[in-house]
């Protein structure tokens, strides 16, 4: 599943999609990266094709907020009901704005 | 009991006006006078056996109030054990280990949560520093080339310096020195190259190693929250229902008891059934009395002592 970034202005999007575990973090950690160089305002993370997120997955989303400017804004847009459902288990719907 | 008693004549009653031609049969008097004397050696028997059985009863519901009362006492103890736990040497509300419970998990989740972002930070900064490993690599590379080419340069030039035979005596010297340096840097290259590829050994090493501790799925521990808080909140109502039933057989109990206490005493105040009954032989003592009087009887009379 490659991670696909896109910049639109000041926004960055990346989409992931399948299972979004530890086998995803070369990819994560190129656009990551990216994203660092571009210093976008704000970041969505498409997440409507991804169907599972282990605890590496979720150590990563953690890791792309830690990297960040804590004023750049993440959003986690369009969570399968699984994904959802472990964000709020785990509270991390605090920390990012799911929409 | 009060309706029982009731059933019992009152002992002072008034004598019944018996017509004339009635009393004047000899037959009909001694008939009388033979029920009368029936009913006072029957109504003694009674008044003992119906004084035994109330007081039979009333031990019985002593007994009884006492049973209730302590099954009274016996629910209240198990409607406060089942809303609480033993923990160590004490015991704890259940509420208080539902708390208790949740916040050691949420705890325990962000620990997790923790430990996945620690370890693919390490593995980041690991591909990082593998990145920098291979740019110093090149570097190495580099100069190992400018090197050869120092070298070459070194030979040309004490090539050159001994076809200028005498006049270039002090080039073959700076060649010379030149060609020792460029042995030096040779070494230091090399040592260099070495360094990183050990370097590069290890760091290949310690990422393997974090690859292991990164992809250990920790979602099934995450997700057993959810489970656990189902079955915990299910103990919870159920302990709940419990409690309510329970609390509402103390009350059943504590009524059973306080209505058998009442009627112990209604059936101790009651006025004791044999002085009535002696009443009402006086009553048809007093009778036999006036029949004899009335008709000269020869029936000798039957004292109230009798009864």
């Amino acid at each position: 599943m490659p991670a696909q970034l896109s910049f639109t202005e000041n926004q960055a999007h990346l989409t992931l999609s399948g299972r979004f575990t530890y086998d995803e973090h070369e990819a994560f950690h190129n656009a990551l990266t990216e994203m660092q160089r571009h210093e976008p305002r704000s970041v969505t993370v498409h997440l409507s094709g991804v169907e599972f997120m282990d605890s590496a997955g979720l150590g990563m989303l953690l890791l792309l907020r830690d990297r960040m400017p804590q004023t750049t804004g993440i959003s986690l847009s369009n969570t399968q009901e699984s994904v959802r459902k472990i964000l709020q288990l785990t509270k991390l719907d605090s920390i990012f704005t799911l929409c | 009991m009060e309706n029982a008693l009731k059933e019992f004549p009152d002992p002072i009653i008034a004598l019944p006006v018996l017509p004339d031609t009635a009393l004047e049969s000899a037959a009909t008097r001694e008939a009388l006078l033979l029920e009368i004397a029936t009913l006072q050696k029957v109504l003694p028997q009674i008044s003992d056996v119906v004084d035994a059985k109330a007081k039979a009863l009333t031990e019985e519901c002593s007994v009884l109030a006492s049973i209730a009362s302590h099954q009274a006492h016996l629910f209240r103890e198990s409607a406060e054990r089942v809303e609480r736990i033993p923990y160590r040497d004490h015991t704890i509300p259940l509420d208080q280990f539902n708390t208790l419970f949740k916040d050691t998990f949420a705890h325990s989740i962000q620990q997790i949560l923790m430990t996945s972002k620690l370890a693919m930070e390490m593995v980041f900064s690991l591909r990082e520093a593998t990145n920098q490993l291979y740019v110093l690599e090149s570097f190495v590379t580099e100069i190992q080339s400018i090197n050869k080419q120092t070298n070459l340069l070194a030979l040309n030039a004490t090539i050159e310096a001994m076809r200028a035979g005498e006049e270039g005596k002090g080039f073959t010297i700076v060649a010379e020195e030149v060609k020792g340096v460029s042995g030096v840097i040779n070494q230091l290259s090399r040592s260099m190259h070495s360094k990183i590829g050990e370097i590069s050994h290890s760091i290949r090493e310690a990422f393997a190693t974090l690859s292991k501790v990164a992809t250990t799925d920790m979602t099934d521990n995450l997700l057993a929250q959810e489970k656990l808080e189902m079955m915990l909140n299910g103990l919870l109502t159920q302990s709940k229902q419990m409690n309510q039933t329970l609390s509402q057989q103390v009350e059943r109990a504590e009524s059973l008891s306080e209505t058998l206490d009442e009627m112990k005493m209604e059936m101790d105040i009651q006025k004791p059934i044999n002085s009535q009954i002696q009443q009402a032989c006086m009553s048809l003592h007093q009778m036999q009395i006036l029949l004899d009087a009335s008709f000269n009887s020869s029936v000798h009379p039957l004292l109230p002592g009798d009864c």
